[in-house]
């Protein structure tokens, strides 16, 4: 019941980004809420449950996506392990350290995007624009997306909270 | 610990089947597939400037597919845009071509006078009067004798009726107040041709005895004074039968000159007899 309540949030979520990316990007630049999601359920959820969506996650990303299969289910996989490897030294349900968090995670992920796909598909483009937007974009939207996270949670009673 | 153990476990092998899936040459393959669904159920994404970017990772050979489709429309919107172009092009060709005749005609022109342009017609009195865009500034007095030159030839279209600084009415020999001295043929008989408020004149009184042929040129009169005489007017298209109670016989005249889609027209400065020079010229 847990896990199919959990897949069907996540639909959600991706059919939510499809639909903002569609008709509310700014100029073609959107909060990356997949991202924002999986530091999220990394934060709240159990270590092996957010590694795991963060995975699936990345891979649903990399198939809708253009880079090399696998780019961002490794990066998605390496943030969510970060975070549950300092989620014990930080206070996560503090909406400035989620926000300085996801910022922070923002430019790791474009990095490491940048290099994988520069390494392993051979076209990678080094965006400035998207390096300075997308990560302020990310800490505006990520109280919101963490507080509906716990919220789900929440609902569900599924706090897990170490 | 054990938790701390097995999540650290999972994260490696997750990273792990990235990893091989990074090394595997897989991306193009789930590009392809990703592509064609969503090719097939939303294809709207291959119209846009996003096209490039979604097919990004997918073999040169599949995005060939793709892109000539997109191509394909592309072409055909420009297809459709060219098309208009050239339907432009030739419309300000044959305009071009138009007044360059006109212009040359001009040139050959006996009289003195000044080009304008027709600017307004009055929709409910079509054959009646046509404004032009040349006035009294422009040395446009009035009854002025006003021709048209179309198909190479100078016809008779009416003459000046109002004449403001900057605009001028023009009569038309189609108006049913317009009656103008005719000469049937060159020089020959003179008669009194009247508007009927169409593209044709009348001529209703023409002795009976006087030998008449359908397709007859007819001209101003040399006694028309207040038109240029022998200035072409049109033919003589149809000829009644003679009524038994009166000994005249009448006709149609076709004008020469195409009333309905005048567009530039020659005002000529010929001399007035002094009783046709409005008072205000006169002073």
């Amino acid at each position: 019941m847990r896990t199919l309540a959990e897949a069907f949030f996540w639909i959600v979520l991706c059919l939510f980004c499809w639909q903002w990316e569609k008709y509310l990007s700014i100029s073609g630049f959107s909060p990356d809420f997949i991202l924002i999601t999986v530091l999220a359920a990394a934060s709240f959820s159990s270590k092996t449950r957010g590694s795991s969506w963060a995975f699936l996650l990345g891979l649903y990303s990399d198939v809708r996506g253009s880079g090399p299969l696998g780019a961002n289910a490794l990066i998605f996989t390496a943030c969510a392990w970060l975070v549950q490897s300092v989620s014990q030294r930080f206070d996560f349900f503090d909406k400035f350290t989620q926000a300085v968090a996801v910022f922070l995670f923002s430019w790791v992920a474009y990095l490491m995007g940048w290099v994988l796909t520069a390494l392993f598909a051979h076209g990678s483009v080094f965006s400035i624009k998207y390096l300075c937007l997308i990560p302020f974009f990310n800490a505006i939207a990520a109280p919101f997306v963490f507080f509906l996270v716990l919220g789900f949670k929440s609902f569900f009673r599924f706090y897990e909270k170490n | 610990m054990r938790e701390k153990e097995s999540f650290n476990i999972a994260a490696a092998i997750y990273a792990a089947i990235s990893l091989a899936l990074l090394l595997f040459p897989v991306s193009g393959f789930v590009h392809t597939v990703r592509a064609v669904c969503a090719y097939s159920l939303y294809p709207a994404i291959y119209y846009g400037e996003q096209a490039d970017f979604f097919l990004r990772g997918v073999p040169e050979n599949f995005r060939k597919i793709f892109s000539t489709e997109q191509e394909n429309r592309n072409l055909r919107e420009k297809v459709k845009s060219l098309e208009l172009e050239l339907e432009n092009a030739r419309a300000s060709v044959s305009e071009a071509m138009r007044l360059r005749d006109e212009m040359n005609l001009g040139k050959t022109l006996k009289w003195q006078g000044s080009w304008a342009r027709v600017s307004d017609r009055d929709s409910r009195n079509w054959y009646g009067f046509i404004t032009i865009n040349k006035g009294t500034a422009d040395g446009v007095r009035i009854n002025d004798t006003v021709i048209s030159l179309q198909s190479g030839k100078a016809s008779l279209i009416g003459r000046v009726y109002e004449a403001n600084k900057n605009f001028s009415r023009i009569m038309l020999a189609g108006n049913k107040a317009c009656s103008i001295i005719v000469s049937l043929g060159h020089n020959g008989k003179e008669v009194l041709a009247e508007g009927t408020g169409t593209s044709k004149m009348k001529i209703v009184y023409i002795p009976e005895d006087f030998p008449l042929s359908d397709g007859m040129e007819v001209f101003t009169a040399p006694s028309a004074s207040l038109y240029v005489p022998n200035l072409r007017l049109g033919t003589l298209s149809k000829i009644y039968k003679r009524d038994s109670e009166v000994s005249f016989i009448s006709a149609d005249i076709e004008l020469s000159a195409d009333l309905d889609s005048l567009k530039e027209v020659y005002v000529i400065r010929h001399k007035l007899p002094d009783d046709l020079i409005p008072p205000a010229e006169e002073n």
